[in-house]
């Protein structure tokens, strides 16, 4: 028994000895990119004093690796500041869990980061994780999802990029109304209602609710009439919207007039059914992601919406920069991105993606992967 | 001879309770939406459980001997992206490896063997560290995910993998009609599969010792079983099973994600419980985890075809687990 306390107090020195030694061993990294710098520097005008030695650090926590979409946002922030070699960037994954994200903070706070970047899992905890920035003096931005404006205004070293969750349903809904009173979704049994499916996120996710409230809102105030058939929640999860989808088509095969799903992924699993089945309903989603642009060049998927993903990567790490320089939050941007100063947001508009106008999605993916 | 026959009612009912159970609820769906009695319904239902049988009876065979397996959904998960991220179609505009052409076998029979070796070293740790399964595999599932993850996000850039090549979805998606019942190739598999279990549970010596583990480790040992030795083969059994159903649940769904497989474990030791596999080892039939599954699927499906909402169909598969238990728990005391 004596002898395993031993070992294992033995293995434990050993360890902190070796963390140690990883943590000086990548000092010299730290220090080399200022030679690096240079050809950065002559782009910019700015004056050289300005520029600290060392690179800043930031550290970076996204609410799940498993989320396509954010993953985008996470890559594009990443490959910005690999570009430019404009600071050192740590990435945590919250893996959906809000505790964990405010420990991932604790850390990145005691390890004596210049600046935090947060993909919440939870807006609700953003407060506790301002708190802590602002008793730490340091910047943090939020990215993807809003946090109240409460918080947002509680410290002047915070932002949010991106825009309130209601707004893709809302989009996507507009996109929906638009072409149903067109006649390019058709009506398929001919009844002048929209019948209508849709597939969700999981139960009680904001950004799921927020995406049914958004199409419900349009839907309501464009006066059309429409019928939700029925609305099931298959958790951003590809093979279970497959799963749902077959059950909707085996039962109102000629009945339905479009799917609407909550994103992009889901979508995939719906159009697996309809290319299976050969059922052509249209399908709408979110996130245009890179996945889905042939498919939406070939007519086989409706469409989507998108919210540019490397606009809000550029606009997140160049407002951190900014802050960790002590410089006004818009100082050298441009970026055509809209300030809200009443919700203390940088707003990304959404842009409606269908076959005509897929080029905007290619162009904001271009650098995100 | 009446008391008799109320006994025998009572006995009837505790021992096929499940059944009845189902039989009430297939009633109450049917009674709420009578298209749902269709040959479309059956398969899809067929279809939808091909591959949750393939992974059920992995996990059914651990599960007799005395064990669990927590890892199922990350190795079914790293199984579908390794596959699929080598079916991929030459012409997908994303493709992760240009210029592969592998026949179809190599890419499935590699995720077969990595989750073979992943429950291999699981098995390691159960038979000879005397790991608990519960931990060991728990450990597991998060180190399979983990590395998913890495692959996921080097490889494919964290995008799902899709556009997988014809011939992989077409074993999943495509298939051939009887009597107006489509039926899956998948599903002729997983049939396949089931009757080699069938098998080695009822025809072998390593599916005899299999039982006298689960029922009792002790007199096994003492009868000479080489314990360690057979849950191995078991383990590595199970694996394989996990691998090949995980390559054709991506190629079902058309692409994979790392989410893939998040919470099957529970679904498939869900429907090896109802299907009357004991979760104190020991107890076991083929037939009970094909019912099982198809139980299970006839509920998903059911509940969304009669439109109930998400948090109630959770309750009701919640119920419906308990009940198995329960009547295990009834059927054994009255054996005893």
């Amino acid at each position: 028994m004596k002898k395993t306390r031993i070992l294992l107090a033995l293995l434990l020195v050993a360890v902190f000895m070796f963390s140690a030694c990883t943590q000086t061993a990548q000092q010299p990294s730290e220090s080399a990119p200022p030679e690096q710098e240079q050809p950065q520097k002559s782009e910019e005008p700015a004056p050289v004093e300005e520029e600290p030695a060392e690179l800043p650090s930031i550290g970076m926590t996204v609410y799940s690796y498993a989320n396509t979409y954010t993953s985008y946002i996470r890559k594009g922030i990443q490959n910005y500041i690999a570009a430019g070699n404009l600071a050192e960037i740590q990435v945590a994954d919250a893996e959906n869990d809000a505790a964990k994200q405010i420990e991932q903070i604790d850390t990145y706070i005691a390890q004596g980061v210049d600046a935090l970047i947060v993909m919440p899992v939870d807006t609700a905890a953003a407060s506790t994780m301002v708190d802590k920035a602002k008793a730490a003096g340091i910047p943090i931005i939020f990215v993807n999802k809003r946090p109240s404006v409460d918080v947002l205004k509680s410290y002047d070293k915070t932002i949010f990029v991106g825009l309130p969750l209601v707004v893709s349903g809302e989009m996507q809904g507009q996109m929906v109304v638009d072409h149903w009173n067109s006649g390019k979704i058709a009506d398929r049994n001919g009844d002048g209602v929209l019948q209508f499916c849709t597939v969700t996120g999981d139960l009680g996710h904001p950004d799921a609710e927020a995406r049914v409230v958004g199409n419900r809102n349009v839907f309501d105030a464009s006066g059309i009439k429409y019928e939700e058939l029925d609305r099931q929640v298959a958790s951003w999860d590809t093979t279970k919207a497959k799963d749902v989808s077959e059950i909707w088509l085996g039962k109102w095969p000629n009945d339905l007039d479009i799917i609407i799903s909550n994103n992009d992924a889901m979508a995939l699993g719906v159009l697996e059914t309809i290319k299976q089945t050969g059922i052509d309903v249209p399908v709408v989603g979110i996130n245009c992601l890179p996945q889905v642009h042939d498919m939406i060049r070939s007519g086989e998927y409706f469409g989507s919406v998108l919210s540019d993903p490397w606009k809000q990567a550029k606009a997140a790490v160049d407002l951190t920069l900014n802050a960790i320089n002590g410089k006004d939050w818009f100082d050298g941007n441009e970026w055509e991105v809209e300030y809200n100063a009443e919700e203390n947001s940088i707003r990304i508009t959404d842009i409606m993606i269908t076959a005509e106008n897929l080029h905007l999605a290619e162009e904001a993916y271009k650098n995100c992967t | 001879m009446q008391k008799f026959s109320a006994k025998t009612v009572y006995r009837f009912a505790v021992h096929n309770s499940i059944y009845i159970f189902l039989f009430l609820m297939l009633v109450v769906i049917v009674i709420m939406d009578p298209s749902f009695l269709s040959l479309t319904t059956l398969g899809i239902i067929m279809g939808q459980s091909a591959s949750k049988l393939i992974f059920a009876l992995g996990v059914a065979g651990l599960i007799i001997m005395g064990g669990v397996d927590l890892s199922v959904g990350r190795q079914v998960g790293l199984a579908a992206v390794l596959s699929a991220s080598l079916l991929q179609a030459p012409d997908y505009f994303n493709v992760i490896f240009p210029g592969l052409n592998l026949p179809l076998l190599v890419p499935v029979a590699l995720a077969m063997t990595v989750t073979a070796l992943i429950s291999f070293v699981q098995g390691i740790m159960v038979s000879k560290i005397k790991v608990p399964p519960f931990i060991s595999s728990l450990g597991t599932s998060l180190i399979v995910y983990g590395v998913c993850c890495i692959y996921y996000d080097k490889f494919a850039g964290s995008a799902p993998i899709g556009g997988l090549r014809e011939d992989f979805t077409a074993v999943s998606q495509q298939g051939f009609t009887v009597l107006g019942l489509k039926i899956s190739y998948l599903f002729i598999i997983a049939m396949f599969c089931a009757f080699l279990v069938w098998v080695i549970w009822n025809k072998t010596t390593l599916g005899k010792n299999m039982f006298a583990i689960g029922g009792n480790v002790n007199s096994a040992k003492v009868s000479g079983v080489n314990v360690s030795k057979n849950m191995l083969i078991m383990y590595i059994l199970a694996g394989l099973l996990y691998g090949l159903g995980g390559a054709f649940e991506g190629a079902r769904t058309g692409s994979a994600s790392n989410v893939l497989g998040q919470s099957y474990e529970l679904d498939a030791m869900a429907a090896c419980v109802v299907g009357g596999v004991s979760m104190k080892g020991g107890v076991g039939t083929i037939a009970g985890v094909i019912i099982g599954v198809i139980i299970l699927q006839v509920i998903n499906y059911g509940l969304v075809f009669v439109r109930v909402s998400a948090d109630v169909q959770y309750i009701a598969k919640g119920a419906i687990i308990l009940l198995a238990v329960m009547a295990d728990a009834k059927k054994r005391s009255m054996i005893d």
